[in-house]
């Protein structure tokens, strides 16, 4: 009987869970995080913007956003990544590692790294996991007296971080876009390479001109690259006439969210191509 | 899962379908009605339960129960079926009257239709649509999830008293200061160099001599005190010595019975301050006075009401009803105006605004001190006559300070003139300043400032024949003046009234001055006019009469035009007329060009202004051309210049002014050996965060190549200083103290060292056994505190979380006892023989962690 309650218990609280709209999560800026050797730490600001308490801790994993073949970002975790992939798992700590926020308060987080001597010049990547879960303030009860199944909600935040030291260098090149029309966007798939030692981190400016050099219209897309990819993009085309066009690409490095400071410099990018919208 | 437990959850979810789905989908029957319980939610987190009636598809809400959750007044009366409230202002009354089925609000009157209200025994519910067409409310019933959601872009009272109250947790204390664990000493400096102010000029013109002149101002430390010297004149002149005006001064700032001494030039404090070589001995405090008096501030408070106290915009204080039905607030009454909002709120949530302006003149000493200024010398610009001078004043209570006092001159025919001075807070608002003083003048002035700006003065002066006191040979003399602010809408203009009559020996001279000017808009227009009456000598009276009139613009693009003219209206009509155009081009670059034309000499001028703000020194160029003069131009540079002797470290700014304000230059490094010294190669901090408080305020100062510093700080005034440890690059640095104080010492820039020592971190688990099994122990109070001795900011405690860890960031090295809280492990029903563990924190170059510092609980 005790393991029927149990299940009773569970269903219930699942129930309770799908109807009550869980949105209960914790903010956390900046949205991408860099340090740059010799800086040994950067900071993270945890917010609860909720009106309930929340207990919250910081683990390291090491992953990158790739594409999945239905053309979705995924994060592609790693657990035990092999030698040669530029984790920076192992070196990094979080003061505090967990810690409890009241309603709209906040917290800064120190993630501290211990680059291991002799290491080879470099970007160095982990993906900063923010995980919380509301925690009532009750107060400690007789243990035994208080066994019960209940269901926890953990809502998780991802934030990148890069570990810089030695020479870093990065580029992007582009090898080919496909496209296709569909329902008025102009879905494409931008084919990039990632150069040098180092993610690339930027703003992907797209031009369509008519055959007479007009631009008809322009889309901006902020892009995160760190392994070879076909990016996906989609632009609004409906209110372009039918005809022949030339998408123009151009990439820079500049993007919302990455400091002056923690941009690395790389050759400008441009690449023209030719489509027709039916 | 066991085919049981399937069964048992098919059972349930079926249920759960019913329930949600059954009254949802179907909904009961169009002529009959029935109460469904359901949430409603506000977007922003906030949700409460309440039963809204349906009737077939159409929901109706319960007004009472919802306002009352909203904090929106609102009351019912079964009797009248009549439901009234104020609607977010308690000047916005509402009434929905179900029995004659009309709403009113804001001045609308709406029709209801028996379809819009409902009535269950006490309770009146209105259709979701009513309210939205009644308040502004978006009410939608979402059968599905069955709760009610709510939209509206009013800022409803449930919010803001859920913002008020989360700014009460955070409210600043009033006045409050650090405790520092270090207070820094002053020191003495034989000699030091500080601060250099300088202007230099330069003008030429096409027919003219060139004009170039200089003005220095430096400040240094001389024997232990702080030397002001200004040397100015015109290039190509030899400096005399009424190009020169220096001064020592000696400051103690303890409460000693001298706490400053002049020499030197000084200006005196008799009934006519005058400069003159020689010098002061005072009580007069060093650094500026800021705080006056601490006083209460009353006011009614509604029954079940809560008040704010704020000052500066920012919540110092709150407090809820008390058994007297009145807010009482602790308060701090500074130099000036102090100028304090009391909000208070009522059951509902209603606001209701109250203004406090307290004024308090600068001639006025703190209650119960006593004031003496003793001072003697040559008057260098009246042929070295010797003067005298002693004044004595007495805060005799928050209200009235008096005082009393005399002036020597060797060589005047009367040498002594006493005096006896009263300045007092009649009301809070206004001031009264008498000086009583029959050998050279005396004088009453009655001033009085509301909470809206508008103010209003009276000042009568009689005048002994004199000639140093009473040069124009005055009898007496009125003044009056008042001023009015307007205020609608986005306007925001100024209706200042003056007057002013003087009696002479020889006849009367009358003025008054009407003026009006402000903003509107991109418009600032001010005009003013003046008349003055001169009867003297018993000639006819002479009548005079101008116009001033301008317009500021704030055009497109960033520019600012602004034209102006006068008007005579008895001599000559328009005398001249200027207009500029204006544009700041980047945060130092000015740009100007005027055009001014004087109808009087019949003469034109025309150039550009241009003003370059460099990090280092302002510099002004003016390039014109008149019809006369031909070309003319005037060059200006500006700026200062100080020096750390210790740092090596100039700083510059582009204000001239800075001379006389201190500067502190904080550089925290590790110290690596711990013996609070800094020696070669330990690390200097390049990143963290510095909190500064004063008097004057909070500021946080960043790293800059140099340290954390505080390039003008004033003069004498205590600063606390606390290096923030989350912000430092690693968090097992611990600053040696959390807070530190100096003082800033004018002219001079301070190089304070502050050692951070390498600490450590102590991790642990609370857990408990139930039979065989372990659990975590989760909100287990842990305390640490040292084992011998005491810290500041110690005993620390920590709260388990879920997992039963805790830890401890940022301890400095020492050996430390963790202990849990007996009664709380008690109350568990647990023992444990060792309720405390000793850890210790080692000096190690990477800090030290103390892990696995467990705790198991047992029966």
């Amino acid at each position: 009987m005790p393991k029927v309650k149990s299940g009773i218990l569970f269903l219930l609280a699942l129930t309770a869970l799908a109807w009550s709209g869980v949105d209960a999560s914790v903010a956390v800026y900046p949205q991408a995080l860099f340090i740059n050797s010799p800086n040994r730490s950067v900071a993270i600001t945890v917010s609860n913007p909720t009106d309930t308490r929340q207990e919250i801790w910081v683990d390291f994993r090491y992953g990158y956003p790739l594409v999945d073949d239905s053309g979705k970002f995924y994060v592609n975790y790693i657990d035990g990544p092999a030698e040669q992939e530029p984790s920076a798992v192992p070196w990094l700590t979080a003061y505090p590692q967990r810690f409890v926020l009241n309603a709209r308060e906040s917290q800064v987080v120190r993630v501290m790294v211990q680059l291991p001597v002799g290491l080879t010049s470099g970007e160095y990547w982990s993906r900063v996991i923010v995980s919380s879960k509301q925690r009532t303030a009750v107060p400690p009860t007789t243990p035994g007296a208080n066994v019960r199944m209940r269901m926890e909600f953990i809502a998780q935040v991802d934030v990148p971080l890069q570990v810089r030291t030695g020479s870093i260098n990065t580029g992007l090149q582009v090898h080919g876009i496909t496209s296709v029309v569909d329902s008025g966007n102009l879905k494409m798939g931008i084919d990039l390479s990632r150069l040098g030692n180092a993610s690339f981190w930027g703003t992907m400016h797209i031009f369509l001109r008519d055959e007479s050099g007009r631009v008809m219209t322009t889309h901006d897309q902020h892009i995160a690259i760190f392994r070879d990819l076909v990016y996906p993009v989609t632009m609004d085309v409906a209110n372009v006439p039918p005809g022949s066009y030339i998408l123009e690409l151009n990439v820079d490095n500049v993007r919302p969210g990455v400091p002056a400071q923690n941009r690395l410099k790389s050759d400008p990018v441009r690449f023209t191509y030719q489509l027709t919208i039916p | 899962m066991p085919a049981k437990v399937q069964r048992i959850f098919l059972l349930i979810t079926t249920m759960l379908s019913f329930a949600a789905g059954a009254v949802a989908q179907t909904g009961p029957p169009a002529d009959t009605t029935v109460l469904v319980p359901v949430v409603l939610d506000l977007k922003g987190g906030l949700r409460t339960d309440l039963q809204i009636l349906l009737r077939g598809e159409r929901a109706f809400i319960p007004l009472r129960v919802l306002f009352d959750f909203l904090n929106i007044p609102a009351a019912y009366d079964p009797a009248t079926r009549k439901a009234e409230g104020a609607f977010l202002r308690s000047d916005n009354p509402y009434t929905v009257d179900a029995a004659n089925l009309v709403a009113t609000i804001e001045g609308r009157s709406i029709s209801l239709t028996p379809e819009d209200v409902q009535v269950v025994g006490d309770e009146l519910f209105l259709a979701e649509k009513l309210f939205g067409d009644l308040f502004a409310i978006d009410l939608r019933y979402n059968p599905r999830r069955l709760d009610v959601s709510l939209k509206t872009k009013h800022r409803l009272p449930v919010f803001q008293e859920r913002d008020r109250e989360l700014a009460r947790r955070r409210r600043r204390s009033l006045g409050e200061l650090p405790y520092p664990e270090v207070s820094i000493e002053r020191r003495f400096v034989p000699l030091g160099f500080g601060r250099i102010g300088y202007s230099l000029t330069s003008q030429l013109t096409q027919f003219g001599t060139p004009r170039r002149t200089y003005a220095l101002q430096i400040g240094n430390a001389l024997l232990g005190g702080d030397m002001d010297t200004r040397i100015f004149g015109t290039f190509g002149k030899p400096i005399t010595r009424d190009n020169v005006i220096s001064r020592l001064r000696y400051a103690f700032l303890d409460k000693s019975i001298i706490r400053q001494i002049y020499l030197g030039d000084i200006l005196t404090t008799g009934l006519v301050a005058s400069s003159v070589f020689g010098a002061e001995i005072t009580n007069r405090p060093a650094p500026r006075r800021y705080y006056f008096t601490s006083d209460y501030i009353t006011g009614p408070l509604q029954e079940g009401g809560v008040a704010d106290l704020y000052l500066g915009g920012a919540l110092v204080d709150y407090q809820s009803q008390s058994p007297t039905n009145e807010y009482a607030f602790p308060s701090l009454i500074t130099y000036g105006v102090t100028m304090y909002d009391v909000r208070s709120y009522d059951a509902f949530g209603l606001e209701r605004t109250t203004q406090y302006r307290i004024i308090v003149p600068p001639s006025m000493i703190p209650p119960g001190e006593v004031q003496y200024s003793v001072a003697g010398g040559i008057f260098r610009q009246r042929m070295d006559e010797g003067y005298g001078n002693g004044v004595v004043q007495w805060g005799l209570n928050s209200r009235l300070t008096l005082g009393g006092g005399i002036d020597f001159y060797e060589k005047t025919s009367r040498k002594y003139h006493p005096m006896l001075t009263a300045t007092s807070r009649l009301t809070d608002i206004l001031i009264g300043d008498f000086i009583l003083a029959p050998s050279a003048y005396s004088r009453g002035l009655l001033s009085v400032s509301w909470p809206s700006s508008a103010s209003a003065s009276v000042r009568y002066t009689w005048f002994a024949r004199n000639s140093f006191y009473n040069p124009r040979n005055l009898r007496n003399e009125a003044a009056a003046s008042v001023g009015f602010p307007i205020r609608t809408g986005s306007r925001r203009l100024s209706l200042d009234l003056a007057a002013r009559q003087s009696l002479l020996s020889t006849g009367r001279q009358r003025s008054a001055q009407v003026a009006l000017g402000g903003q509107i808009g991109i418009f600032s227009p001010r005009i003013s006019h003046r008349r003055v009456w001169d009867n003297i000598s018993g000639a006819d009276t002479r009548e005079e009469a101008y116009t001033l009139a301008s317009l500021g613009i704030r055009a497109p693009g960033g520019f600012l035009l602004r034209g102006s003219t006068r008007y005579y209206h008895f001599d000559s009509g328009f005398r001249d007329a200027r207009f500029q155009f204006s544009r700041r081009f980047s945060r130092g670059f000015w740009l100007q060009i005027f055009y001014e034309r004087s109808f009087y000499s019949n003469n034109t001028f025309a150039g550009l202004q241009f003003v370059f703000y460099f990090p280092f020194a302002l510099l002004r160029t003016v390039v014109g051309a008149s019809e006369g003069g031909g070309l003319r131009s005037s060059q200006s540079v500006s700026g200062s210049v100080g020096f750390s002797p210790e740092t090596g470290d100039f700083y510059f700014d582009y204000l001239s002014s800075r001379v006389g304000f201190g500067g502190i230059v904080v550089q925290p490094y590790i110290d690596a050996n711990g013996n609070d010294i800094h020696d070669p190669g330990e690390e200097y901090i390049t990143r963290g965060r510095l909190k500064t408080t004063s008097l004057s305020g909070n500021s946080y100062v960043r790293y800059k190549p140099g340290g954390f510093i505080l390039t003008h700080t004033l003069p004498f005034q205590e600063y606390f200083m606390t290096l923030e440890p989350q912000f430092l690059d690693n968090p097992l640095w611990v600053p040696k103290f959390n807070t530190f104080s100096v003082i800033s010492e004018p002219s001079q820039f301070r190089q304070i060292e502050v050692p951070i020592i390498v600490g450590g971190i102590v991790r642990g688990r609370v857990t408990y056994a139930v039979g065989e099994e372990e659990f975590s122990a989760e909100n287990m109070t842990v305390t640490i505190a040292p084992e011998t001795g005491e810290k500041p900011g110690f005993p620390k405690t920590a709260i388990s979380f879920s997992t039963g860890e805790f830890e401890f960031l940022g301890l400095s090295p020492g050996r430390y006892i963790l202990s849990l809280n007996a009664n709380q492990v008690a109350q568990l029903g647990y023992q444990k023989s060792e309720l405390t563990r000793t850890v210790e924190i080692r000096v190690l170059p990477d800090g030290d962690q103390v892990n696995n510092v467990d705790f198991r609980l047992e029966r």
